[in-house]
């Protein structure tokens, strides 16, 4: 599952390289994420601006992937495409996530935040 | 075709015989997605088809088939073009569903004050009655037949109303 992870500080960019999050994937999404977030802490945004589609799996990756994050951080989602909006409207699943439209504006407001109140 | 039909009927797009795994179900959808778009099919049109389409296939690989792994299980499928939307017709070998009742007429709950308790499954089959329509489901010496229909435009109201 070719993703990767950029850790900054209080926050973490997880970016999906691959055009779908499927059933035939959504094992591998969970695995690769859980990789790549151990040892670090703090909110992550999922990147998910070249996911083209997901299924109900690929669904259930990105709400166990949430779960695996804990109560303490967030995951919040960016860059969604028609039909993944579309699926996320749906199940209403976006009244339960922060959605953003673009990654870097997502994490830029977040830094912004954390200048503004320190 | 019964009245309401187009003068020509439904036209046949494509048909397709594909492994009944993830493999078979992620490149069929890409194979019908591609004519689709060959037929200038809108892309609002194309992504019901690819959700509706998934769940369907996804169903069957995972339940109709979940006991036959050794029977080279496989999945046929026509997607035909009607009255400007899309009419899907499945036909598996797998099992019968479960008191013959199609499942999924209402979403999973999702408590908002605790993703911990967030269900991760049971979405498959709200999503698709929810974006099909005219869906039917029977059986016939030994084999699954499930129709269901993409309207050329959403109905959004009806979709809300399956939603809630």
């Amino acid at each position: 599952m070719n993703m990767d992870f950029e850790s900054r500080p209080m926050i973490g960019i997880m970016k999906v390289r691959e055009n779908r999050i499927d059933s035939r994937v959504a094992i591998a999404f969970k695995d690769r994420f859980r990789d790549l977030v151990s040892g670090s802490g703090g909110d992550v945004i999922l990147d998910l601006s070249r996911v083209d589609f997901i299924d109900s799996s690929g669904l259930g990756a990105i709400i166990a992937v949430r779960k695996l994050l804990g109560s303490e951080r967030q995951l919040e989602l960016a860059g969604l495409q028609p039909a993944v909006n579309k699926v996320m409207t749906l199940t209403r699943m976006h009244t339960v996530f922060a959605i953003h439209t673009d990654a870097e504006a997502a994490a830029a407001a977040r830094g912004a935040a954390i200048q503004a109140t320190s | 075709m019964t009245s309401g039909g187009g003068i020509l009927g439904p036209r046949l797009l494509i048909s397709l015989h594909f492994p009944a795994g993830p493999d078979g179900v992620r490149h069929a959808l890409l194979t019908v997605d591609a004519t689709l778009h060959a037929e200038g099919i809108s892309d609002d049109l194309r992504d019901r088809t690819q959700i509706a389409l998934a769940e369907a296939c996804n169903n069957i690989v995972e339940h109709a088939y979940c006991d036959r792994q050794g029977d080279n299980p496989s999945i046929t499928l026509d997607v035909a073009s009607d009255r400007g939307g899309i009419q899907i017709t499945l036909r598996d070998k797998g099992g019968p569903m479960p008191n013959g009742q199609l499942p999924g007429a209402v979403f999973p709950q999702i408590a908002d004050d605790d993703p911990l308790l967030w269900p991760e499954g049971g979405f498959g089959w709200p999503i698709l009655r929810s974006m099909a329509r005219a869906l039917s489901m029977s059986r016939c010496h030994g084999q699954n037949i499930l129709r269901f229909r993409l309207p050329g435009v959403d109905d959004p109201l009806q979709s809300r109303q399956k939603a809630m």
